[in-house]
């Protein structure tokens, strides 16, 4: 059991297997979203919603564990970590002011007045995180 | 029930109305399109948000803003001055100081990966330090310093840091001195470009071929330098086997790789400070490197 632990949270970088998912479900929101305009389907808006609140949760994890393998395994020393930073606070930033602004107005995608600004963060989004995985792979595999 | 159905020619059929799908209580009658002041709203405010990020970005990173081509052509000679550095690749003479000085912050090196000192510092972005083959003309068109002038002395290698080779920043030629004339300014080069990308060899920890050597070996080099294949043979890339202590100071099909006590002069950890070993898989981890460093240095014992 303790060496199941020391390899989840010692061995293995914990940000590599945590990134996934932001980067998932960013562009699942969006799908969702591009769906619930197509069909006219508030079930698909409100799974965007849920994606867009997981985005938001799974990006905070994703940069907790970042700024950890910086600190462990990289001592300090890994290659892009002021972008890396500035697009993850970017990210988490982003995503949360959308999943609060939807919290509190649950006609943001159906308004004709802020739907474009909902889809352009949610555009944003999915743009962030491609960025932010691209940079992961530069470290991990090189230029 | 069919009595109370409309008999032939009575009336107008009435049309039949579908039948409802679960999904349909969530589904809208219709979706409005944003009007073309709408649109032109919310793209504005997307624009604006979208330049304040990119502005805050630059500011961040200390990225410059744009310059007139006049004045980066200015910048570009000037540091080229400073560090030896041509836009093709490395002056030899000026190039060791450059390269010692591990000048630039860490960041992405030539390779992208930038994951030890040396690949940000120095030469590293103008092109292969070790490979003098692409060395052109400088950016303003003048001759390459020579190598007398060369800050390199023997048996006096600058540290890296800042401070072993900032006169020679500073000016571009260090004082002349004899005993650097004696020397061959392209091993000289050679030697400094490696050193300035090894860990500071002051701060290295005490380790083990066993416990600390063999397991970063058997993790990140054994696949290709000593495991079986399915056929049941073993694969050699290059004639290197690093499963053992023996087979490593046996070498590669090209010669030694490690030269005990000396990690300049040990071309396994050139290659990986190089970030050309690993070649298939992610580089070393600065720990890693130094440990191979530390057990180079320490003689290379079997211990």
């Amino acid at each position: 059991m303790s060496q199941f632990l020391e390899t989840i949270f010692v061995t293995h970088p914990l940000h590599g297997m945590l990134v996934h998912f932001p980067i998932a479900l960013s562009v699942v929101t969006l799908a969702f979203a591009l769906l619930a305009l197509k069909e006219g389907s508030e079930a698909f808006e409100r799974a965007a919603f849920y994606c867009l609140v997981a985005t938001a949760g799974s990006s905070v994890l994703a940069a907790m564990s970042g700024y950890r393998d910086v600190l462990v395994r990289f001592e300090g020393d890994a290659p892009l970590v002021p972008e890396k930073a500035f697009l993850g606070v970017t990210l988490i930033l982003l995503t949360g002011a959308l999943s609060l602004a939807r919290a509190l107005d649950e006609e943001l995608l159906w308004n004709p007045r802020t739907m474009v600004l909902y889809l352009s963060g949610m555009l944003g989004a999915v743009a962030l995180t491609a960025s932010l995985g691209f940079m992961g792979g530069i470290i991990l595999y090189g230029w | 029930m069919a009595g109370d159905r409309p008999a032939h020619g009575e009336g107008p059929t009435p049309t039949p109305t579908p039948t409802p799908t679960p999904g349909d209580r969530f589904r809208r009658s219709k979706v409005e399109a944003p009007t073309g002041p709408d649109l032109a709203r919310q793209l504005g405010i997307v624009a604006i948000v979208l330049l304040a990020w990119i502005g805050s970005f630059r500011l961040a990173m200390n990225l410059p803003v744009e310059a007139p081509e006049s004045a980066r052509s200015e910048e570009r000679r000037s540091r080229g001055e400073a560090r030896g550095v041509t836009e093709e690749g490395p002056t030899p003479g000026a190039g060791v100081a450059a390269g010692v000085t591990g000048a630039d912050s860490p960041g992405v090196g030539s390779n992208g990966t930038g994951s030890t000192e040396g690949d940000a510092g120095g030469v590293a972005a103008a092109g292969d330090p070790l490979d003098l083959s692409d060395a052109g003309e400088p950016l303003d068109g003048t001759a390459p310093i020579p190598a007398a002038s060369s800050p390199v002395r023997a048996g006096n290698p600058p540290a890296s840091g800042p401070t072993a080779s900032s006169s020679a920043d500073a000016s571009g030629v260090a004082p002349a001195d004899p005993v650097a004339t004696e020397i061959d300014p392209v091993t000289a080069f050679e030697e400094e470009a490696a050193r300035s990308r090894l860990p500071n060899l002051d701060d290295l920890p005490v380790v083990g071929f066993a416990e600390d050597v063999m397991p970063i070996l058997e993790r990140r080099c054994v696949k290709c330098h000593g495991a079986p294949r399915d056929d049941g043979t073993l694969r050699i890339e290059e004639g290197l086997d690093l499963r053992t202590w023996d087979a490593i100071m046996a070498g590669s099909t090209w010669g030694a790789v490690v030269v005990p006590g000396d990690p300049v002069a040990s071309y396994m950890l050139e290659l990986v400070l190089e970030g050309k070993m690993p070649d298939d898989g992610p580089r070393l981890l600065p720990r890693e490197v130094r440990i191979l460093t530390a057990w180079i240095a320490q003689g290379a014992d079997e211990r």
